[in-house]
């Protein structure tokens, strides 16, 4: 293990340790590696180089051509979260029946990446379950992150949480009383992850967030 | 997919003019052989104005459409975008209703062609109306069912060309003979003119029927490329159609005034004033019906196929026999001769009611299916999805949508109030 110490956007100095396994074949390919490192009530992606030195700090998860964060923190592998939130779905599929399937996935994964990754994977079925009919149909997709933001992220909360529009930020969206902040933000990002990949990529778009306690305020900026 | 493969498949598609031509076939039928008279008779050369209202409002579920299909590049038309907006089973249900309006219209068109073809030779006999009828429906059901879509496409062209020249040969000849009388605006009421917008409204409806022909329409093969191409298909169609209805209907307020025609047969008046024979008047009308009857039924065969595709119908729609879809040519040849039968047959002991309460069962249908989804599905999609790439966007939506909703719920109401 290798351990990394930066200041974390909240002010506050970290120490986190890294599997340089897990990210050699991310190093590999790119000299720089971002990573989701999860602190107290907030994600942050770290950039490290070839020799672990940090290079950067963003409280924003990237979403660009093969630089999305990489979770490098956690007990349970990728595969292994995904084949769960598989199994969970097909019990109860989070499209009908959402908070029974939260329920039976916080039962059985409960750290904050973990449940990123698995927010990812739903979000990523949900947009695609909700949008199936235009796909089919071959609709094409605007690169504005506001209405992402309003027609594609938040229709898909609005049956999961409490959700709020900011007057003066029009490309922010907050969600109040949500069970799981961590697997809200997953969802999120899922949900944008869909739709880059149903445009082949050309979508670029970050996705910023801030949680305090249960709400979430969820902004999007072109990159 | 290879280059060869996108090519071959490239190569049977319906090119840019066929797809216009396919959508003005559809429109240009029997009727515009004597209806012009018809809207003479009700306001003069007015009619011409009243024939550009009747195009405006026209033109908005043109609009409308051309926005739906610039979005989805979908074979379907009504069936895909409903479908699409709303769910699958609404959209199925618009498709199984818009194939049977169509069932209906064509049945109505083979019966016209029939009775045009008799027409040619003088005959009036009800037992020739039924078989020629019946022979008609499965001709150009066997017909539209065994051509390609490319081929479909140029005979749709030029079977709307020769509509067209003999049109313009009609319509030159009665502006040669021309009463400048007839022009005379002094009987002309308000009353007549909204008659003439009321009745001419009517002869625009069907060129929506390009749309269920998206998929196959060659994107490549122009200068206008993708998914703006439908969409300016539909706006050439609707304007050439234009152009035809201002030439027909000038050369018929060159014969008949306001108040003239009475109870006179429009055939007649055209042949005495022109010279043309009423036979060959009738060989014309017949022509453009059978012209109309064939697109209407190879759209029929069609939406079957495209239902069948997204699995809203069962799979044998899709399937094919030595490249034929045997199951969508036999039961829509079925369905139409099992109408047509009883439409043709009822004719003696109703004195021809059935024509009109199955043309307007038929039209009320396609008003339901195909027209009224028009505006209010553009306008769903503008406010409940302003995320889709919309590369032709309408202008004035806020207008345009909801005055195509409006139009589809006057023409339904026309359609009702013909019978009281």
């Amino acid at each position: 293990m290798t351990s990394i110490r930066f200041e974390c956007t909240c002010g506050e100095i970290i120490t986190y340790e890294i599997d340089p396994k897990s990210i050699e074949t991310e190093l590999n390919l790119s000299s720089i590696v971002p990573i989701l490192v999860s602190h107290n009530d907030h994600f942050v992606t770290v950039y490290v180089d070839k020799n672990y030195n940090v290079r950067g700090i963003e409280r924003i998860i990237l979403v660009k051509d093969n630089e999305s964060s990489v979770v490098v923190k956690t007990k349970m592998p990728q595969a292994e979260i995904i084949k769960k939130v598989e199994k969970i779905k097909a019990k109860k599929d989070p499209s009908k029946e959402f908070l029974a399937f939260l329920s039976l996935l916080l039962s059985e994964i409960q750290e904050p990446e973990n449940l990123f990754i698995a927010g990812k994977k739903i979000g990523h079925y949900l947009w695609n379950k909700r949008r199936e009919p235009v796909i089919k149909l071959g609709a094409s997709f605007k690169i504005d992150p506001k209405l992402v933001l309003k027609n594609e992220i938040a229709p898909i909360f609005k049956n999961i949480s409490d959700i709020e529009d900011i007057k003066s930020e029009d490309k922010t969206i907050v969600i109040k009383d949500t069970i799981s902040p961590q697997f809200i933000i997953g969802i999120a990002q899922g949900i944008i992850n869909a739709i880059s990949e149903y445009m082949e990529k050309k979508f670029n778009i970050v996705l910023e967030y801030v949680m305090s306690g249960e709400t979430v305020f969820l902004t999007l900026k072109d990159s | 997919m290879s280059n060869n493969e996108s090519q071959k498949q490239n190569k049977n598609k319906i090119n840019f003019l066929g797809i216009i031509a396919i959508g003005m076939t559809t429109v240009i039928g029997s009727g515009i052989w004597r209806d012009p008279l018809k809207w003479a008779n009700s306001s003069g050369i007015f009619s011409i104005l009243a024939v550009v209202i009747s195009w405006l409002l026209f033109l908005t579920a043109g609009l409308s459409y051309a926005e739906c299909v610039s979005m989805f590049p979908k074979s379907g038309g009504p069936y895909s975008y409903v479908g699409g907006a709303v769910n699958k089973k609404w959209g199925t249900l618009v498709g199984i209703l818009y194939y049977i309006g169509y069932l209906f219209i064509s049945s109505l068109l083979a019966f016209l062609t029939a009775n045009f073809t008799l027409g040619i030779f003088g005959v009036q006999d009800n037992l020739m109306l039924v078989v020629f009828t019946l022979l008609f429906l499965i001709l150009f059901g066997l017909l539209s069912g065994i051509v390609s879509p490319r081929l479909f496409g140029f005979l749709a062209l030029g079977w709307v060309l020769i509509k067209i020249v003999f049109l313009i040969i009609v319509s030159i000849l009665m502006l040669l003979n021309a009463d400048v009388a007839n022009y005379s605006v002094n009987e002309l009421t308000f009353s007549g003119f909204q008659e003439t917008i009321n009745l001419s409204i009517w002869a625009l409806l069907g060129f929506e029927v390009m749309l269920i022909f998206t998929e196959e329409l060659n994107k490549k093969d122009s200068l206008i490329k993708g998914n703006l191409k439908m969409s300016i298909g539909i706006l050439i169609a609707l304007l050439s159609i234009l152009g035809v209805y201002i030439l027909v209907t000038l050369g018929a307020s060159s014969l008949v005034g306001i108040n003239d025609l009475g109870t006179s047969n429009p055939f007649v008046i055209i042949a005495s004033n022109t010279g043309i024979p009423t036979p060959i008047l009738s060989f014309f009308a017949a022509f453009s019906a059978a012209g109309t009857c064939f697109a209407v039924l190879a759209t029929c065969i069609h939406q079957l196929r495209v239902m069948a595709r997204d699995d809203s119908l069962p799979k044998i729609f899709n399937k094919t026999k030595k490249g034929y879809h045997i199951a969508n040519i036999g039961v829509t040849i079925i369905l139409v001769v099992i109408i047509g039968s009883i439409m043709t047959l009822l004719i003696p002991l109703t004195e021809g009611l059935i024509v009109d309460i199955f043309a307007a069962t038929g039209i009320g249908i396609v008003l339901i299916s195909a027209m009224l989804p028009a505006g209010i599905i553009a306008l769903y999609l503008r406010i409940k999805m302003p995320i889709l790439e919309r590369p032709f966007k309408t202008k004035f939506y806020y207008i345009v949508f909801p005055l195509a909703i409006l139009l589809s719920i006057f023409l339904f109401y026309l359609n009702i109030i013909q019978f009281f």
